[in-house]
C-alpha cells in the first residue's frame, strides 16, 4: 500500500500537449476514480502512473519514490486492462502466477498465493482452464487475480468494466469495491461512466481536455460542482441549466420567471448567469414556479423521468410518486431553492 | 424434387475443375507410382512389371544416398536460414511503422520473377571472371584472386543455400509481420508490468502468437525447397561433381539422362513418401498447438 502523488504532470505527443499540468494526491489505501469523457486524458494519465507512457514534465511519486524514470516492473504496481490482456496460451493459474514466476519465486509460494487469490475471487474451479474457456466476468476476475497475486503498492484499473454487459457490470462494480474494502490497497480506477465513479470512489477526479476540473468525494461533487462541466457530467440525468440574468434582490430571472438560490448572490443586476437544479429537486405545484410543457414521459418503475420544455430550455424532472403525465400537458414546477446552483455565464465557475 | 434437380446440377458446375485436377495432379502421381514398378525406358514402348526391383536398385545406389544427403542439407540449410533471416527482419520491420506498404511490395518482387531470370542473375553476380561479387572481394583485398563460388567445392553449397535464403526469406518476413500485427498490444504491456524482459516477452507473448504461422510456413517451405528443381538446376545443374545434386535433380538425371523412367519414378515415389510422412508429423504437431492456443 502506498500513496500516489502527482505534481504538475504534463504529457505531449510532439507538439500536441494532452495533459496540461495535473496535480493529484492519492492517499494510502484510497479508492480514486479518474473520470471524464473520452479523450480527456484519463487513460493516458493512468498509463503514465503505470510507466507505459513517459512523463513529459512534472513528477509522479509512488510512496516516497519519484517513479518518472522507472520501468513499469520496478514501480510495484499491477494493472487491469480493459481487454483484460490475459495470456491466451496460459491457464488461469499460469496467468495469475506469471509475474511471480518471472521473479523466480518458489513454485510452492506461487501455488499458495494463486490459490489464495483464486479463493478470494471464487476462481478455484477454473484454475486449470484457458481464458477462452471463461465468460467475460470470469476473465475479468482472472485479470484482477493476476493483480492481487502480486500484492502491489497500487492497483491500476483501465476501464475494466466496459466490456461487460450491464448486469455483470453492476455486479463486478460491487465485487471490486468489496475487494478494496478487504485488501485496502490503493486503487486508481479509470472510467468514462460517472455512475461507476459515484458508486465506487472514495475520491473522484474529474478530467476534461487534460485538465483537472474538480477533485472531491462523490457527493461533494454532486452537491457542490465547482463549474458547469462537473455539474453536467456528474449525475444522471445531468443537472438542468437555465440561462438567466441576475436581479438586485439576489434572485435571477429567466423567461419572465424569478428563480431563487438559497444564499442569494452578489452579482450586479442584469449580468448573465446560469441557474441550475438537479432533476429530483423539482416538485409539482398547482401554480407559479416554472411553467413547462411535458414532452416525453419515461417511467422506470421506481421513478418517472419527465422531459419538459421551458421556453427554449429542456428540463428533466424525476418524480418518485407516480403522476399521470401526457405529452403536451402544461405543468408548474417548483424548484427547491436550497438545492439550486448558480454559475457565472462567462467562466462557468460556481458563484 | 426441385432440390434433387439442384443437387444433380451442382455436379456439372464442379465437374470441369475436377477433371482438370484429375488430369494434372492425380494422373501423373498415379502414373509415377505405376511406372516405379515397371522397367519403363524413356525411349522404348515395351516394358514389364518388375516388382520392387527399381526400389532395390535405387536404395542400394550410393548416388541415391548422396543425393538424399544433399537434399537434407539443402532443405535444412535453406529453410533454417529463411526462418532466421525472416524472423529477425520481421521483428525489426515491425518497429518501422512507415513505408510498410512499400517494403512489403519490394520484398515480394523476387517472387514475381521466373526462376530462370533469378538463376541467371545470380550466376552473373557470382561469375568468377565478370561477376560483381568475386571482383568486389578481390578489389577489397578480402580474397586473393576471384573466387569461383559456383565451381569451387568449398563454396558451392553455401552459395546456393544463400541464394535460396535470399529468395525464400521474404515469404517468412511478410507472413511473420502479419502474424506480429495480430498480437494484442496490451499483452506486451501486461507482461511489461509483470516484469518480463525483452527475451521473456518474445518467448511468452510473441512466440505463442506466431508459432502456428511459422509452423505452417516451415511445412510449406520444407516441401517446396525439398522438391525444388529449377532454381538449383539452373544455377549449378547439380554440379560440380554432383555436389549439389538433390533428389529431384537425381530423379531427372536418372529419367532423362539415363532414360531409366522406371527407376526415376521409384525415386519420386520415395520422395513423395518421405515428404508425406514428414508433413503428416508436422501437421499433427500444429494441430496440437491449435488445441492448446486460444480461439
Amino acid at each position: 500500500m502506498s500513496r500516489v502523488t502527482i505534481r504538475g504532470a504534463r504529457k505531449s505527443y510532439g507538439e500536441v500537449e494532452i495533459i496540461h499540468g495535473v496535480d493529484i494526491d492519492i492517499a494510502d489505501g484510497e479508492f480514486v476514480v479518474l473520470v471524464g469523457p473520452s479523450g480527456c486524458g484519463k487513460s493516458t494519465l493512468l498509463r503514465m502512473i503505470a510507466g507505459l507512457e513517459s512523463v513529459t514534465a512534472g513528477t509522479i511519486a509512488i510512496g516516497e519514490r519519484i517513479v518518472n524514470d522507472l520501468p513499469p516492473m520496478q514501480r510495484d504496481i499491477a494493472m487491469v486492462f480493459q481487454s483484460y490482456a490475459l495470456y491466451p496460451h496460459m491457464t488461469v493459474a499460469e496467468n495469475m502466477g506469471f509475474a511471480l514466476r518471472l521473479r523466480r519465486t518458489d513454485a510452492k509460494v506461487i501455488d499458495q498465493r494463486v490459490r489464495a487469490a483464486a479463493e478470494i475471487l471464487s476462481l478455484t474451479p477454473y484454475l486449470g482452464r484457458y481464458p477462452r474457456e471463461l465468460s467475460g466476468g470470469q476473465r475479468q476476475r482472472v485479470a484482477m487475480g493476476r493483480a492481487i497475486v502480486r500484492d502491489p503498492q497500487v492497483f491500476l484499473f483501465d476501464e475494466p468494466l466496459s466490456n461487460l454487459d450491464a448486469k455483470l457490470r453492476v455486479q463486478m462494480r460491487a465485487e471490486i469495491k468489496e475487494l478494496h474494502q478487504r485488501l485496502k490497497t490503493t486503487i486508481v480506477f479509470v472510467t468514462h461512466d460517472q455512475v461507476e465513479a459515484m458508486t465506487m470512489a472514495d475520491k473522484i477526479v474529474v478530467l476534461h481536455d487534460g485538465v483537472v476540473e474538480q477533485i472531491g468525494a462523490p457527493l461533494e461533487l454532486y452537491d457542490r460542482p465547482r463549474n458547469l462541466f462537473v455539474a453536467t457530467f456528474i449525475g444522471s440525468p445531468g443537472m438542468n441549466l437555465i440561462r438567466a440574468r441576475a436581479r438586485a434582490d439576489g434572485t435571477v430571472e429567466a423567461g419572465g420567471v424569478r428563480l431563487a438560490t438559497a444564499g442569494g448572490h452578489a452579482v450586479a443586476e442584469g449580468e448573465p448567469v446560469v441557474w441550475g437544479i438537479r432533476p429530483e429537486h423539482l416538485d409539482l405545484a398547482d401554480a407559479g414556479g416554472l411553467p413547462a410543457t411535458v414532452a416525453v414521459v419515461e417511467p422506470t418503475g421506481s421513478e418517472t423521468q419527465v422531459l419538459l420544455r421551458f421556453g427554449a430550455s429542456d428540463i428533466v424532472a424525476v418524480f418518485r410518486d407516480r403522476h399521470d403525465f401526457r405529452p403536451g400537458q402544461g405543468v408548474h414546477l417548483r424548484p427547491r431553492p436550497e438545492h439550486a446552483h448558480l454559475f457565472d455565464a462567462a467562466s462557468g465557475l460556481r458563484l | 424434387m426441385s432440390t434433387d434437380l439442384k443437387d444433380r446440377s451442382r455436379i456439372w458446375f464442379v465437374l470441369p475443375a475436377m477433371l482438370v485436377v484429375l488430369a494434372l495432379l492425380i494422373y501423373p502421381v498415379l502414373s509415377s507410382i505405376y511406372f516405379s514398378f515397371t522397367s519403363r525406358h524413356l525411349l522404348r514402348a515395351a516394358y514389364d512389371l518388375v516388382g520392387l526391383r527399381n526400389f532395390v536398385f535405387v536404395l542400394s545406389s550410393a548416388d541415391f544416398w548422396d543425393a538424399f544427403a544433399n537434399s537434407i542439407k539443402w532443405t535444412v540449410g535453406s529453410v533454417a536460414g529463411q526462418l532466421a533471416v525472416g524472423l529477425l527482419a520481421a521483428l525489426a520491420l515491425e518497429k518501422v511503422p512507415r513505408f510498410s506498404g512499400l517494403y512489403r511490395i519490394l520484398l515480394i518482387i523476387p517472387w514475381a520473377f521466373p526462376a530462370i531470370v533469378i538463376a541467371f542473375a545470380w550466376r552473373w553476380i557470382f561469375n568468377d571472371v565478370y561477376g560483381f561479387l568475386p571482383n568486389l572481394l578481390t578489389a577489397l583485398g578480402i580474397s586473393e584472386g576471384n573466387i569461383s563460388f559456383l565451381a569451387n567445392p568449398a563454396f558451392v553449397f553455401a552459395t546456393v543455400v544463400g541464394i535460396n535464403i535470399w529468395f525464400g526469406a521474404p515469404l517468412f518476413i511478410i507472413n511473420i509481420l502479419a502474424a506480429l500485427k495480430t498480437v494484442p498490444r496490451d499483452q506486451y504491456e501486461a507482461a511489461l508490468i509483470d516484469g518480463a524482459s525483452v527475451g521473456q516477452r518474445f518467448r511468452y507473448i510473441t512466440v505463442p502468437h506466431i508459432k502456428r504461422v511459422v509452423g505452417l510456413l516451415l511445412i510449406l517451405r520444407t516441401i517446396w525447397v525439398f522438391n525444388n528443381f529449377e532454381l538449383l538446376f539452373l544455377i549449378t545443374g547439380g554440379g560440380p561433381a554432383g555436389l549439389t545434386t538433390t533428389l529431384p535433380i537425381f530423379a531427372y538425371r536418372t529419367g532423362w539422362g539415363l532414360r531409366q523412367l522406371g527407376a526415376a519414378s521409384a525415386i519420386t515415389v520415395l520422395l513423395l513418401a518421405f515428404l508425406l510422412a514428414g508433413a503428416a508429423l508436422a501437421f499433427r504437431m500444429i494441430n496440437r498447438w491449435e488445441r492448446s492456443v486460444a480461439r
